[in-house]
């Protein structure tokens, strides 16, 4: 490296705290992995003493199950025969006319709660389509990003073969395995944008997809130029690709958002 | 720095460990990185020491209680360093609109004045995160190429070569701002 970079960049370091303040500020956020052991032992000592009380109580239980009823409790059963005597004479016969008439309003009552379904209906449909839409968009967002940059990459990375005196016909082998890894990856992109409905399994298995297209890739290159790390020009790791797990479904566009900003300056 | 001294716990031991609740690992963690994070988060913030402050205890509060959701794809400072990342970003937008104050002399940190280190500083920024990290890791932590591989989670060579790439985005960024100027 230019020592005269490493120098400049060296004499620029700048002071950190040291790291006491800031645990003490997540401790005090109740953040149960910054606090101390005590607190650690004294918090597991009284779960302990919670447990066995719950177990001695429980053990209690059968015994207490096996009194005989108390005087409170026939008067309150015999009370409560009083009332369903009374409640049963004050029962009236029901008609068929009666029947009929109930009959009529709980259609009139399906009808309405049937409309209120097909609304419902509607507004879900609704959803999906305008899911389907901004699927679509962020699909053609993240191609066109991936397509600009990887594009650029693969220049940069042929420019570097080059420069190396790799022989024309070996380029050209180079570029063919860089266009259809390209291929791959935007083949792999649109996969992952067609699983409906669970886009966070999607993205973790896609991301495990990058690194076994990328892994691929490599051991062609490398077969072809007889180097064996070409790691970063390929971009093997998943966030040269898509977002990190972190983007856990399409309404997270921060995420989105952050990564194209992140990955647009390399 | 180092990321791993001799005969110390695994990072990913010490995850491990913290996702079971076990006291102390956690902290170990934080001692281990806080200042490299710290200073990421620095760069990114345009050097104000306070916002860095927030965004470091924001950054390690979603770092505990994500803990038990790092799946360990890639190192663990690398995901420490995404989430910082995150969350300087985040700090950006909610202060883009707010009037910009010439800062004040830090006399806390005097070191950081100088023209040239804000600069530096500047140029970093500008360099996207996969190569401004272990530029950073070398330089102002004085990890070992080993020692970046295993905190990032990346093979050696991966690193080496990644680190020849962003010295050379480095000179870029930084001839591009001495012909701004």
């Amino acid at each position: 490296m230019n020592d005269r970079i490493a120098e400049l960049i060296r004499n620029a370091k700048p002071q950190a705290p040291s790291p006491d303040a800031l645990l003490a500020a997540l401790g005090s956020r109740g953040l149960p992995a910054a606090s101390s052991s005590a607190v650690w032992l004294l918090r597991t000592a009284a779960l302990f003493t919670l447990a066995a009380g719950i177990g001695a109580a429980a053990a209690l239980l059968p015994r207490m199950g096996a009194e005989p009823p108390a005087a409170s409790e026939l008067e309150r059963v015999s009370g409560l025969a009083a009332r369903i005597e009374l409640l049963e004479s004050r029962v009236t016969p029901v008609t068929p006319e009666d029947v009929a008439a109930q009959e009529t309003r709980i259609a009139a009552l399906e009808t309405q709660v049937y409309a209120r379904t097909a609304i419902e209906q509607a507004v879900a449909d609704y959803f999906v389509r305008r899911d389907a839409a901004e699927r679509e968009l962020w699909q053609q967002r993240h191609l066109e990003h991936v397509r600009r940059h990887y594009a650029r990459d693969m220049e940069g990375t042929l420019a570097e073969l080059k420069a190396q005196d790799l022989p024309e016909a070996k380029l050209v082998r180079a570029r063919e395995i860089l266009e259809q890894h390209g291929k791959d990856i935007e083949a792999l992109i649109k996969q992952s944008y067609a699983q409906v409905g669970d886009h966070r399994r999607g993205h973790r298995d896609m991301h495990q997809q990058f690194a076994s297209l990328a892994r691929g890739a490599q051991d062609s290159l490398a077969r072809v130029t007889g180097e064996n790390d070409w790691g970063s020009l390929l971009g093997e790791s998943p966030e040269d690709w898509a977002p990190t797990s972190e983007f856990e479904d399409l309404s997270d566009f921060d995420s989105m958002m952050n990564w194209m900003r992140r990955s647009s300056r390399g | 720095m180092a990321a791993e001294p001799p005969g110390s716990t695994r990072d990913d031991s010490l995850v491990d460990d913290a996702r079971g609740g076990l006291p102390g690992s956690f902290e170990t963690l934080v001692r281990r990185y806080h200042a490299a994070v710290y200073r990421q988060i620095l760069v990114w913030v345009n050097g104000d020491h306070a916002a860095a402050d927030d965004v470091a205890q924001e950054t390690w509060w979603r770092i505990a209680r994500g803990v038990k959701r790092f799946e360990g794809r890639s190192g663990f400072y690398a995901w420490a360093c995404r989430i910082a990342h995150n969350e300087s970003t985040r700090w950006l937008g909610r202060n883009a609109r707010k009037p910009r104050l010439v800062p004040k002399p830090d006399e806390e940190h005097p070191a950081d004045q100088s023209a040239t280190g804000e600069a530096v500083r500047l140029a970093l920024s500008r360099l996207p995160e996969k190569f401004a990290t272990p530029l950073m890791l070398e330089l102002w932590e004085d990890m070992s190429l080993k020692e970046i591989a295993h905190a990032l989670g990346l093979p050696e060579g991966t690193v080496k070569s990644r680190l020849f790439r962003a010295r050379e985005k480095f000179r870029e960024v930084w001839d591009e701002m001495e012909s701004e100027s």
